[in-house]
């Protein structure tokens, strides 16, 4: 396997290929959205939250994203238990509260029948919540009659109420996203996404959960047709602290913070590693990026130099702090630190300990997150039949890390992809398995130097000042948002437009919250190609 | 309608949870349906462990039924006389060792490409895994379809579906496995609902299915297809709510589900109190058909008890030598797998036990995880589906045969009536001989 195999592929150049959009998809809520979105349908104020179900579908990550799994992913007979399951207990304890009932449904549902208005106007107020659009004639029919069914079969209208509950919650237009497009009446050879299909797009995109009121109005208006209108809502929903969670979900993924989780060291080298230092450090990371994301000051490319961090109580102890910088329990406080080894993302433990096994360091997976992650070029796997096994320590004494990997970068079955990863990677030795600071590698000095596509670095600070002023950063960001947010891998046909976003994500300086407007304004979020005729 | 008779006093002791305890077991009382014949049915299963084996340690020397038990087979001579060993097979769709190791021995298919990058794959299973071919054949009178379990938790990689699942319905439709035993025991023993709460439940249900069924008419060929998987979803559900019963008593709830210790994975207890309350399962019939998923393909599981201080994809990657880690990581695998089948064996069943009725098809994605290779495939049957298998034996194939023989050899064994199986290259009409009867 030869270099060519792993040269960059995000050079294309803007040509003047027709940009055209992907086809409209059913993507289902993904467990997080799923969650929030529930709590939200059925929070009752001044009422204790409901218990959510533990027991969910863990998502499938496709393409780095749960988002593109769940356009991917159908419900199998496994899933749809769990739904039930999940509907009946989120009704059940929803209805078998008599104050926390009548608070939530308005009204008091009376006689078994279809002309009851407490029914009626029931299914008409929380099916507009749980379709996340307003539900057409015949739907409400629906609704209405297997209250008034249920509800005399069972001998109890609240019973009939409970069951349409766990009907909605049940139904193919709560547990995915439904989105199909109206004829757009500038553009007949696509289709244009609905007020109220925009509406859930931003909303998920945004803030991980369902639309408020005031995106269902500007929904009803038609107001999301327009950039203007478009524009308004996104810098309203950016600005909101309910948009945490979304940049979370986005971040954790990208930057598999989400694997800190189960990411284990051994314990006889590594006492101080626990599932609470690893939760610690991906909170300081994700604060990080919230930082650099919603403030409008900071250049997003400050993620590789910044000596601002965020702490708690245990990652000022693992910083070793002075105790007037250390923040009260429970609590996090955003602090400079001129004095780190190493600022910026590629320092932070979290990152670091990801990129290294239980034992080891591994430059080839840190080196490989750089090149696949943050500048977007791919690295395929080992081919079949390679003997991947290093030498033995035992045969030649102490090495460095350098060293034992020098098979990679000599063997002309591995040099071709790792000598792409390695050299990046083995800049951060100064590094632990943990991210913490060491000063040798076995005793042995540690040669940081390296080389990022022909232009050499003495150590990892200017590794990560090279990565600021590559251009690839800003291209390689916009593209990983945009399969996050439109929920599906680029197609050829929109490469060039995910490339123009990145373009003008650069032009305007790095500052995330434009890259979400341009995203939120791009063709691929708006619009949808034409079905395929029959 | 014919009901089976069956000793009243069958009694199951074991342990569950580390508790002994004794079960009423009224075995198939309730079953229900027309039943000619008496014998207790045949189940199916599949038990799978990432990364492979050391080939050093796995092939016997000899064939027939004296082989010399090599290190990484020791740990089964306790079930030895229900095992066979089948070596020299190769998946005949292989390019790249995990994901073609996994979709080829399970669904005898080639994987299919989940959008094309030029990174590392994502793919997911193009056809059936085996275990739904069977649950199609023979899981359709019981509570639940199949049971889907995992042991090993997975640690995220995103290579698609076919990394992280056992079980396929077919692409990127996956059923789950469960690695809570405390959920699986509330799924496995809730109580009954009321008359009232099923003939609701099947209201919901049906409305449901006509909401999906709707929509599919509006929707992209691709959300159709997904569509029309999520309705055999819902009359699925609609199917198990027809078939519950309580079967048996309850055992003791569960303790916990073994967090991890000092960092460490209590990688046996929970394969012990899984498969205890899978046993059970299986001999309540509440299901027929079942998967375990000891840990997924190119897991990185930490096999500490193994001496492993990280994953064993990294170590089948970087030890060097004869991986002596690796080797000792498959034997505690083995060990495992060992457990269950005993535990099988010790559950008695109308004069003779689960795993002699259970035909069990043991493997894992590839042969040797350094050399990434499909060839000289590691695989097992265990059980002996009722008289249908025989036990004991080492087969090995002079001429390479494919893999795919071997589950539809299993397939068969367990009542289903299929006479080929797998597609393209992985396409077999030909069952191992040497291990029926």
């Amino acid at each position: 396997m030869g270099l060519a195999a792993c040269a960059p592929n995000l050079d294309v150049t803007v040509g003047p290929a027709p940009v055209s959009a992907a086809p409209a998809t059913l993507q289902r809520l993904t467990s997080s959205r799923y969650l929030a979105t529930v709590q939200q349908l059925l929070w009752v104020d001044g009422f204790s939250a409901l218990r959510l179900p533990s027991d969910l579908e863990r998502d499938t990550l496709l393409h780095g994203f749960s988002t593109v799994g769940a356009s991917e992913l159908t419900i199998s007979p496994r899933a749809a238990e769990i739904y039930e399951e999940a509907a009946l207990d989120l009704s059940g304890q929803l209805f078998s509260d008599p104050p926390r009932r009548a608070a939530w449904a308005g009204c008091e549902p009376k006689a078994s029948e279809s002309s009851d208005e407490c029914v009626q106007s029931f299914v008409e107020r929380i099916g507009r919540r749980i379709y996340r659009r307003p539900l057409a004639d015949d739907e409400r029919a629906d609704y209405i009659a297997l209250a008034a069914n249920l509800g005399r079969e069972l001998g109890d209208p609240w019973q009939g109420l409970r069951y349409v509950v766990a009907a909605f919650l049940q139904s193919p237009h709560f547990l995915y996203l439904v989105e199909r497009g109206e004829f757009d009446p500038d553009r007949p050879d696509r289709m244009r996404y609905t007020g109220y299909e925009l509406a859930s797009r931003l909303s998920y995109f945004l803030w991980n959960n369902m639309p408020d009121e005031e995106l269902f109005r500007a929904a009803d208006s038609g107001e999301l047709y327009s950039d203007e209108g478009l524009i308004r809502q996104v810098r309203r929903m950016q600005s909101s602290p309910l948009a945490q969670p979304a940049l979370d979900q986005f971040f954790g993924e990208y930057l598999y913070l989400d694997r800190l989780e189960t990411l284990s060291k051994d314990a006889k080298l590594f006492p101080e590693w626990t599932p609470q230092l690893a939760a610690s450090l991906r909170g300081e990371i994700l604060r990080l990026m919230r930082e650099l994301a919603q403030s409008p000051e900071h250049d997003l490319r400050e993620l590789f130099d910044t000596s601002t961090t965020f702490v708690n109580g245990e990652l000022a102890s693992f910083y070793g702090l002075p105790p007037e910088q250390t923040p009260p329990a429970g609590t996090w406080r955003k602090v400079e630190l001129p004095q780190l080894a190493m600022p910026g993302l590629l320092g932070r433990a979290g990152f670091l300990a990801l990129g290294a096994h239980a034992t080891t360091t591994s430059p080839t997976l840190r080196g490989k997150f750089i090149r696949q992650q943050l500048l977007c070029q791919d690295i395929p796997p080992p081919p079949p039949g390679v003997v991947t096994s290093l030498p033995a320590d035992e045969m030649t004494g102490p090495q460095t890390m350098r060293e034992r990997l020098t098979r990679h970068r000599t063997d002309p079955a591995c040099a071709g992809c790792h000598r792409v990863m390695d050299p990046i990677g083995l800049s951060l030795e100064h590094f632990g398995p943990t991210g913490k600071y060491r000063a040798d590698d076995h005793g042995l000095p540690i040669d940081a130097s390296g080389e990022l596509d022909g232009e050499s670095f003495a150590d990892a600070r200017e590794l990560a000042s090279l990565l600021r002023q590559n251009p690839r950063v800003g291209r390689c960001l916009a593209r990983q948002l945009y399969r996050h947010a439109t929920a599906h891998l680029e197609l050829p046909s929109e490469l060039n437009q995910v490339i123009l976003i990145g373009q003008q994500f650069a032009q305007r300086g790095h500052r995330f919250a434009d890259l979400v407007e341009l995203l939120v304004l791009s063709e691929g979020f708006r619009y949808a190609s034409q079905p395929e005729k029959e | 309608m014919s009901r089976i008779i069956i000793p009243r006093r069958t009694f199951l002791k074991g342990l569950i949870g580390g508790a002994s305890v004794t079960l009423g077991l009224p075995l198939l009382e309730s079953m229900g349906s027309v039943r000619a014949d008496p014998r207790p049915p045949v189940r199916f299963g599949v038990w799978f462990w990432g990364n492979g084996i050391r080939r050093d340690h796995w092939i016997p020397k000899t064939t027939g039924t004296d082989w010399v038990a090599p290190e990484e087979l020791v740990p089964l001579g306790d079930v030895r006389r229900y095992v066979n060993v089948l070596t020299g097979l190769e998946i005949k769709t292989a390019t790249h060792a995990h994901h073609s190791g996994m979709t080829g021995i399970l669904s005898g298919a080639r994987y299919q490409q989940v959008g094309v990058t030029r990174d590392t794959i994502v793919t997911t299973f193009a056809q059936p895994s085996i275990d739904q071919v069977a649950a199609e054949a023979i899981g359709k009178q019981t509570p639940f379809r199949s049971l889907e379990l995992g042991i090993c938790r997975f640690r995220g990689t995103d290579e698609g579906t076919t990394f992280q699942h056992l079980s396929h319905n077919g692409p990127n439709n996956v059923n789950p496995s469960e690695y809570s035993p405390t959920q699986l025991f509330k799924r496995l023993f809730s109580a009954l609902p009321s008359a009232g709460e099923l003939s609701a439940r099947r209201s919901v249900l049906d409305a449901v299915r006509g909401q999906v069924t709707r929509l599919r008419a509006q929707v992209s060929a691709h959300d159709r297809i997904r569509l029309e998987q999520h309705t055999e979803s819902i009359r699925g559900l609609e199917q198990r709510l027809a078939n519950l019963s309580q079967k048996c008593q309850a055992p003791n709830r569960p303790m916990s589900d073994f967090p991890d210790v000092m960092g460490q994975e209590q990688i046996e207890q929970k394969n012990q109190i899984m498969s205890d309350l899978l046993a059970l399962a299986l001999s309540c019939d509440l299901t027929r058909v079942f998967s375990v998923l000891f840990s997924p393909a190119g897991s990185g599981v930490i096999v500490w008890q193994a001496g492993a201080m990280n994953g064993l994809h990294q170590l089948c990657h970087e030890e060097a030598g004869s991986q002596p880690t690796v080797h000792r990581a498959v034997v505690f695998t083995m060990k495992q797998l060992a457990y269950f089948l005993a535990r099988l064996r010790d559950t008695p069943e109308l004069g003779s036990n689960l795993l002699e009725r259970s035909a069990i098809l043991c493997t894992t994605e590839l042969s040797e995880g350094n050399m990434h290779t499909n060839t000289e495939f590691p695989i097992l049957t265990a059980g002996l589906a009722g008289g249908k298998l025989r036990g004991g034996l080492h087969v090995r194939s002079r001429s390479s045969g494919n893999t795919s023989m071997a589950p539809l050899t299993v397939l068969r064994a367990a009542g289903c009536s299929m006479t080929e199986f797998g597609t393209g290259g992985g396409r077999v009409d030909a069952t191992i001989s040497e291990i029926e009867t």
